[in-house]
């Protein structure tokens, strides 16, 4: 089932990127280019999922997650993000991240990762 | 063996003043400017520095040393610059010397003159003597400097057993002709080096050798990353950790265009990362990464800071994960200028409380040209001695 | 024992390179150049009647103890000042062109006092004006590198960058 997805990266080519491997499975509602930005799409559009960035100019991307789950305790937050190291996906997960990827990101993964947390929150 | 950083500053001076002396001989022999860009201190494997030499397709000369201290200098040379260099010294006379003897010769010449030049202020400072060798003409050589080192009785472990390469990058006549001049002291010698820079608060060479060791892994995942973007395949050609002269970190760049981004990390340590690539390589893996979006070109930069993001997610995060720690980095900022330029002002933020810099550099390679990455990262030296004291064997 | 030692250290050619933390007096009117000049300040001095001439590239403002002079603004226009006089240079015909001290980066470590290329022109035009030498032109801030080229015979300073081109100062 397709799901509204709101993608969150301050790399327009990532953005893109997204946008194209989703095209045909999953619907992309918004894309944002901040933290902040993300928080204020996520009230307006209430998606399904979110799939976010980590390092982001303004508010990186675990200050908006959990600004999200504060607002949202049943949002969906897919980190997706270079970053790879243990602390950092620590952090993700106290911030309350559902999922993580890490960049450079295969299609299936993707795929999967946004079934997992659907799938966790039916 | 133990190594610390003021042992280090006293081998940077050496070897950079053994190289200006040597320089100054060619300048003098072949009428030809001559000046000495960078003298590092590389502290990397025994396989490393084949490596270097086995990808790279060099003349070289070598020239042993003994006494005092015991060892091996290089001078190695591109085909094209031994040429340019043979030219400058006799003038017409590769057309009459078909089988390059003559040509030899003279460049065996050279190195006696140089490297006797490089060695004597070694060997001043040790108040000891030091003999030099005759030297070895090697062309198309695949075996590595170090098998020529152990040939003559150079003791050396197996190929992750820890080395010191003082390496001196030269230039002559407008950079139309470039060389390096390595030196390699047996383990012993370096002993006796750091014995008589007497600092006892040392770190042993096992905790710059597991530093280097992480910074090969993070060259390897920064590769992987690419290839996984681009889907074309892409090997670490080189990966080091040397010890620079802080205003030499610079000037190991020409002042070519180069684009790419620019990012500064925060945490154990903190300090600045460029990814550059030459002009014709950032259109490369641009198209590759856009296919059919020649026009876009604010898609472009961005598909470039990505790629920026992304190697140096795969550089760093190897060293948050040994060090315990985390590393925060910066979004990236796109440059396009010369090279040089680029790095200046991340060696001048650092050189405001330090005078030496530890410097990783990697380049990363497709293996038909279609691009070439080079990286260089710039860690604040007293936070890089914290992790690396978390690296030594007894903490 | 007598030894006999060949002097090494005279450039043969017409270019001599100036690297970072580094400065040359030129009196045979050869060329001096320098590269990647970012945040760093390149100063160029010249003497019309003698055509002694000379380069310095520093990296930061004013010297502090201990501190390797060439590297610093203050203390490299000092040094090649004084190895101008000595290369039969007249201080009060000596005039000034400077290039460089651009802001490339805003890093989160720079203090309130401004960028370091910006405290580097400051102090070069504050060294300059100390020993009453006038600025004649000037290339300096932005956002962008520089190379340059002094032409000993002419004073002309050829400036090269990859954003706005060439210029002769």
């Amino acid at each position: 089932m397709a799901s509204k997805v709101l993608v969150v990266d301050d790399s327009a080519f990532m953005r893109n990127l997204l946008k194209q491997l989703l095209e045909g499975e999953h619907e992309v509602v918004g894309e944002a280019e901040n933290g902040v930005e993300a928080v204020e799409l996520y009230r307006e559009l209430d998606p399904d999922v979110v799939t976010m960035d980590v390092v982001m100019p303004i508010r990186n991307g675990i200050e908006a997650t959990s600004e999200i789950k504060s607002l949202d305790s049943g949002a969906s937050v897919i980190m997706c993000t270079s970053v790879g190291q243990e602390e950092k996906m620590r952090e993700a997960v106290e911030a309350g991240a559902d999922g993580y990827i890490t960049k450079p990101f295969q299609k299936p993964n993707v795929l999967q990762a946004i079934a997992d947390v659907i799938q966790a929150e039916a | 063996m133990n190594l610390d950083v003021r042992s280090l500053r006293t081998f940077s001076r050496l070897a950079h003043s053994g190289a200006e002396k040597a320089a100054g001989s060619l300048t003098t022999l072949a009428g030809i400017d001559t000046y000495v860009n960078v003298t590092k201190v590389e502290l990397g494997t025994k396989s490393d520095v084949e490596t270097e030499f086995a990808e790279r397709d060099l003349v070289s000369v070598h020239i042993g040393f003994n006494g005092g201290l015991d060892g091996r200098t290089v001078l190695a040379f591109s085909p094209e610059s031994a040429e340019r260099l043979v030219d400058a010294l006799m003038p017409g006379i590769d057309a009459t010397d078909a089988d390059g003897e003559l040509a030899a010769s003279s460049l065996k010449e050279v190195a006696n003159i140089m490297l006797g030049g490089f060695i004597d202020g070694w060997a001043d400072y040790l108040d000891t003597s030091v003999d030099i060798t005759t030297p070895t003409y090697v062309e198309d050589d695949d075996s590595g400097p170090l098998k020529e080192i152990e040939a003559s009785g150079f003791e050396h472990g197996g190929t992750d057993e820890h080395v010191l390469v003082f390496r001196n990058q030269l230039e002559a006549a407008d950079n139309a002709i470039e060389f390096d001049l390595y030196m390699v002291p047996t383990p012993d010698s370096i002993g006796t080096i750091v014995e008589a820079s007497g600092e006892d608060d040392a770190l042993p060479v096992e905790s710059f050798a597991a530093f280097s060791e992480m910074v090969n892994d993070g060259a390897n995942q920064a590769s992987a990353d690419i290839t996984s973007m681009t889907g074309i395949d892409t090997t670490v050609e080189v990966s080091r950790l040397s010890f620079v002269p802080i205003e030499g970190v610079p000037m190991s760049l020409t002042d070519a265009v180069r684009r790419g981004v620019v990012l500064e990390f925060s945490g154990t340590p903190s300090g600045y990362i460029a990814i550059l690539f030459d002009e014709p390589s950032a259109e490369n893996i641009a198209s590759s990464l856009l296919p059919g979006m020649e026009g876009d070109e604010a898609m472009r930069q961005s598909a470039i800071q990505e790629i920026g993001n992304i190697v140096t997610s795969g550089f760093l995060d190897g060293w948050a994960n040994a060090l315990e720690t985390t590393i925060d980095i910066s979004p990236p900022k796109h440059v396009h200028d010369l090279g040089s330029a680029i790095i200046d002002p991340l060696a001048t933020d650092l050189a405001q409380s330090q005078e030496y810099a530890f410097l990783i550099d990697s380049t990363i390679r497709t293996d038909d040209d279609e691009f070439t990455c080079d990286i260089y990262a710039l860690p604040d030296e007293t936070e890089l001695r914290k992790a690396l004291e978390q690296l030594s064997p007894a903490a | 024992m007598q030894v006999y030692t060949t002097d090494t250290s005279s450039p043969q050619s017409g270019r001599t390179k100036v690297g970072i933390a580094d400065y040359a007096v030129s009196s045979d009117q050869s060329t001096l150049t320098t590269s990647g000049l970012g945040s760093c300040i390149g100063v160029a001095l010249y003497d019309p009647d003698t055509c002694v001439s000379g380069l310095a590239h520093a990296m930061l403002p004013e010297i502090e103890p201990g501190g390797e002079p060439a590297k610093f603004a203050d203390s490299s226009i000092e040094l090649l000042l004084s190895e101008m006089e000595a290369a039969g240079a007249n201080i009060d015909r000596v005039v000034a062109k400077i290039a460089g001290g651009s802001t490339m980066f805003d890093f989160t470590s720079a203090n309130g006092d401004g960028s370091i290329g910006d405290r580097n022109v400051e102090t070069t035009r504050e060294t300059l004006a100390r020993f009453g030498i006038e600025i004649v032109a000037e290339d300096i801030g932005g956002s962008h590198g520089r190379s340059l080229e002094l032409d000993a015979q002419t004073g002309d300073l050829r400036v090269r960058s990859a954003k706005t081109g060439n210029s002769v100062l």
